[in-house]
């Protein structure tokens, strides 16, 4: 072996450079890139996979009224269900908006403004556009949880988790479809990245995009003013103290540019109600077009109350349950039970976020709150760190991935998930 | 430049470039880059041109490369055009064009198809590329037989069905018949091979696109056509302004040529006090002044008054004149006299631009169901007609017809007046008989709609007005009357044998399966009639009560039970009595059928109207 390789040497030195290169890299330094690529390709491969063995090997719902976005591909076709069909339809044809109908407005500007500017690029077949955002967007933002968590915990081990954790939660196949989840997730992992950075003006830019891919994405903007706070000394436990507000004080005179900056973030929502005002006359169409989707103005508590009593009714031992209404009462309950341990490990903005990102939409019913809790990344961080348990690692890891499997057959299949 | 640069208070390696101004630019970028998004890419567009009407295309020659195609192989051969795909599970296509919300239209096209298949004419479309927000009428086989199902996709996957109606082609038969819809504002229309099978059907997307769509197999379409109608529709009739001309000052109103044989119930005398004259004000301020009741508040909506008895199948007649402002009228159908919440109200625009109508839910929201173009009415005096005739009601201003066959909440009901930011006098008020008013086209009698029964258990025996349950053991018997529904009145007299104390008879409905219980509401009297109850069928078959309430029926005597049945709950009425309001539904629609305990129980004079008003 020895004279093979002196051969090569001596007769391909060229090769021998390449070899040495990589030899002399220092993966260590890459792995911030490296383990979220393993991770983005593990979790696609079983997402895609799954998905097409439940699309060719399963009975699902067929008939007129379940739409094919490209029939002619499985591939791509797959992963278009629901709403997607309004991701489409916006890229393609803009907005509309008839109020107490299920109206495109609903569903936030920057996904489908990305659809449509990839569209050209891959012959005008949006939902090719659609998946690639989504695809470039989970790996960037895989790649924003390693580093935040890193920064978090300084531990590499943690962050592998937290990532592991979030492409292989059971309704992670989110991130593939042609949904707005992952675009919502890089900027809002951008957002705090930038922030706990104390890099202000990048925090704000991410800010203003999270703030025009979802409702919740506004919620970025509280977020990244007690960073700041919290940067210059102040808080919440802080709050008896009067060094804490002397300090307060002394920092938005020092550092006024850095608030005005943060100050910018709701600009992105405020874009699209200022779009919604001239185009429909409704600033906030968006909130009310949810009426059409049996999602109404009840109050935090209203609509949890009433999903739950729908709950208590059922009988489960026969199985006449609504198993969404099930799932989704305990995502919510859960992110609620979480949000004491967030707050005491990450402080008052991780927690504010976590809170308010299940409440603000149950403030209109609890429907699709698996998929809302996917992108409350200071979950995925927390029990990252309570993983180091290998005993609850392997469990997490099991049910996931397990249920990602049976979610993306429910998806695929037209039976409505989340 | 290195001039320019020089010049600049700040260098480029400054702080502030770095921590606020190159950032703050960013962030405009970003600003720019979302705002210029939408407005340039997002914003909304119409991609079709106005439609020129009339379309018309016998796919002689190739004329489809344009149009919008989703699924399936289509194609123009043996001029016509073919979705050839067997094993295409959904295909549409839609044509290049787009119909106006305000477009009064009808479309129409031959429409063959062999079995195991189904297609459908697509019209009012919002999407061209999904299955999504858009009316259809569609042919498939259903238990041995074509059907036509009338009804809408409102978000993606979730198709709602109208109204089903059997065919009478056997299923194992190819179909070819020739279906044309008719859309106006009030709701739209469908006829086969040239004979209306449905009418006033609720429509819930407006204008958009017209286009064909099959499941399942392959379906060939010839003679499509999209034209406008004119300004009359199926249901409304909007006068011209030359029929709708104001009569001269103080014109005697003719009779109504097409009432005979009338029977005064009610005729005003608007003298003495108001007190005592029957009627009670609920909003506004009346009076009785010069042999007039007079609305004197000059400004406030839907403000009224009503008479203090109700009544049931009658020809309304108010004259009145509006002293100030526009905005007179009547209700009607009032399910209680100090309240217009739930009754139907015909008055003018406080525009004075026309007529409109419709009716106020339990909540007094109101939804309008019709609108007719008239003359300023001015001061002069006017005659409004209303026809109620049970299950529908037509409506005349000055002799001339507006619209006919709306269809009704069929009860008895008080009557009011109503005017909205003007003063009015009403100078006659008179309910008569209903003598020959038409039976509404959205009512069907037990003929119709028994047409397609079928026994399921128990021995059902037809006669001439009538249908009879004559077993009489002690269990449910059910005959399915074929028909599925959503958001519907349905109203059957039911006679209880008088010797028998624990019968029983009513009615099953929202079957999610055509004639199986499973899932399925009934509401049917019990113990001779003595009591109504009402429940659920567990998805055993198992009957779960949900309420009940004492009736106490006199033995012998038929009694008019009624369904409301509305998106998300159900009324029911026994005789004239509400004994149950907004009872949850967990579905949407379903299919209906009769049920008796015991026998022999005889159902009359079944009566169903679409667009049932429960919430």
């Amino acid at each position: 072996m020895n004279r093979v390789m002196h051969n090569l040497r001596a007769g391909w030195p060229a090769l021998d450079l390449r070899l040495a290169s990589i030899r002399g890299v220092d993966w260590a330094a890459w792995k911030w890139l490296l383990v979220p690529l393993a991770a983005f390709f593990i979790s696609r491969m079983v997402v895609w996979g799954g998905a097409y063995l439940a699309e060719v090997a399963l009975p699902g719902n067929t008939g007129i009224e379940y739409w094919h976005a490209v029939p002619e591909n499985l591939f791509l076709d797959i992963m278009a269900r629901w709403d997607s069909g309004f991701y489409i339809n916006i890229a393609r044809d803009g907005y509309n908006f008839t109020p107490g109908q299920m109206s495109s407005v609903a569903f936030f500007p920057l996904y489908p403004m990305l659809m449509n500017m990839v569209g050209p690029l891959v012959g005008n077949n949006l939902v090719l556009a659609g998946i690639l955002v989504s695809h470039i967007a989970f790996f960037l933002a895989l790649v924003f949880l390693y580093r935040l968590t890193e920064l978090e915990f300084g531990d590499a081990a943690t962050a592998e988790r937290a990532i592991y954790y979030l492409a292989i939660f059971p309704t992670a196949l989110f991130f593939s479809a042609v949904y707005t989840e992952s675009v919502f997730l890089l900027f809002s992992l951008a957002t705090v990245y930038f922030a706990r950075r104390r890099m202000w003006g990048w925090a704000a830019i991410m800010g203003i995009m999270t703030s025009a891919s979802r409702i919740v994405g506004v919620l970025f903007w509280a977020v990244a003013v007690l960073e700041w706070m919290r940067a210059h000394g102040w808080t919440l436990s802080q709050i008896h103290r009067k060094s804490a507000w002397v300090g307060l004080f002394r920092a938005v005179r020092q550092d006024f540019g850095s608030l005005v900056l943060i100050c910018l973030i709701p600009l992105g929502l405020v874009s699209y109600m200022a779009f919604l005002y001239i185009q429909f006359g409704d600033p906030i169409a968006f909130w009310t077009a949810q009426s059409a989707w049996g999602r109404g103005s009840l109050g935090p508590f209203g609509a949890i109350f009433r999903d739950l009593n729908k709950l208590m009714t059922q009988n489960f031992a026969t199985g006449d349950i609504w198993w969404n209404s099930l799932l989704n009462l305990i995502a919510l309950f859960s992110t609620l039970a979480l949000v004491p341990f967030v707050w005491r490990r990450f402080g008052a903005s991780f927690a504010l976020f976590t809170l308010l990102g299940v409440l603000v939409p149950a403030m209109s019913g609890t429907g699709s709150m698996i998929r809302y809790m996917l992108v409350l990344f200071p979950i995925f961080m927390l029990l990252a760190h309570w993983g180091r348990n290998r005993l609850l690692d392997r469990t997490l890891m099991t049910a996931f991935a397990v249920l990602l499997g049976l979610f993306t057959a429910i998806f695929v299949n037209w039976i409505f998930l989340a | 430049m290195s001039v320019l640069i020089r010049a600049l208070p700040l260098s480029l390696d400054s702080k502030w470039v770095r921590q606020y101004i190159l950032p703050i630019g960013l962030a405009l970028l970003a600003l720019a880059f979302i705002n210029l998004g939408l407005h340039g890419r997002l914003a909304p567009r119409q991609p079709f041109a106005p439609y020129q009407l009339p379309y018309s295309n016998d796919f002689a020659a190739a004329s489809i490369s344009n149009w919008f195609r989703f699924g399936g192989n289509w194609s123009e051969s043996d001029a016509m055009l073919q979705q050839g795909q067997a094993d295409a599970a959904t295909a549409s296509i839609f044509l290049p064009l787009w119909l106006s919300t305000n477009d009064v239209y009808q479309t129409q096209t031959r429409l063959m198809l062999e079995p195991g298949t189904a297609a459908a004419l697509a019209f009012n479309g919002q999407y061209p590329r999904l299955t999504q927000n858009r009316h259809q009428v569609q042919f498939s086989v259903q238990d041995g037989l074509w059907q036509m199902i009338c009804g809408y996709f409102q978000g993606p996957g979730d198709f709602r069905s109208q109204a089903v109606i059997p065919l009478t082609q056997p299923g194992d038969q190819p179909l070819d018949v020739q279906v044309a819809v008719n859309v106006s504002a009030a709701g739209y229309a469908v006829s086969v091979n040239e004979q209306t099978l449905i009418k006033d059907v609720p429509l819930f997307f407006k204008g958009g696109l017209v286009g064909l769509a099959t499941s399942g197999g392959s379906a060939r379409f010839d003679d499509l056509q999209v034209f406008k109608l004119g300004d009359g529709t199926s249901q409304v009739a909007a006068a011209t302004p030359t029929a709708l001309a104001a009569p001269p000052p103080d014109a005697t109103p003719a009779p109504a040529a097409d009432l005979v044989n009338e029977t005064s119930l009610y005729s005003s005398a608007f003298t003495g006090a108001l007190a005592e004259s029957g009627w009670v004000p609920f909003a506004g301020d009346w009076a009785i002044d010069n042999g007039s009741l007079v609305q004197q508040q000059v400004e406030g909506y839907d403000l009224g008054i009503a008479y203090q008895e109700p009544f049931e199948a009658y020809q309304l007649t108010t004259r009145f004149r509006h002293l100030s402002g526009v905005g007179g009228g009547v209700l009607f159908n009032m399910v209680r006299p100090d309240s217009k919440n739930g009754a139907v109200m015909v008055r003018y625009a406080d525009d004075g631009s026309g007529i409109f109508w419709g009716s106020f839910d339990e909540q007094g929201a109101f939804t309008g169901q019709g609108y007719a173009a008239t003359e300023d009415p001015g001061t002069n005096a006017h005659t409004l007609d209303i026809l109620h005739n049970g299950s529908s009601y037509s409506i005349k201003l000055d002799g001339n017809e507006l619209a006919t066959g709306m269809p009704l909440v069929p009860r008895a009901g008080y009557i009011g007046l109503t005017a909205s930011q003007s003063q009015v006098a009403y100078e006659e008020v008179s309910i008569t008989t209903a003598g020959t008013g038409e039976p509404g086209p959205a009512a069907s009698n037990e003929t119709d709609l028994l047409a397609n029964a079928q026994s399921l258990t128990g021995e059902w025996q037809y006669q001439d007005n009538s249908v009879q349950q004559i077993q009489t053991e002690s269990t449910d018997y059910m005959l399915g009357i074929g028909i599925l529904a959503e958001r519907y009145a349905l109203k059957v007299d039911v006679l209880l044998p008088a010797d028998l104390t624990d019968a029983g008879g009513g009615i099953i409905f929202h079957m999610p399966n055509r004639d199986d219980r499973r899932g399925a509401y009934m509401a049917r009297l019990a113990e001779g009639g003595k009591v109504v109850f009402w429940g659920r069928y567990n998805d055993n078959g198992d009957f779960e009560g949900l309420g009940a309430a004492e009736v106490n029926l006199a033995p012998g005597t038929p009694v008019p039970l009624t369904l409301v049945v509305g998106s998300s709950t159900f009324d029911l009425l026994v005789g004239e009595t509400n004994v149950a309001t907004g009872i949850p539904l967990e579905r949407a629609s379903g299919w209906i059928g009769l049920v008796s305990y015991r026998g022999v129980v005889t159902f009359r004079s079944l009566a169903l109207s679409l667009n049932g008003t429960a919430s």
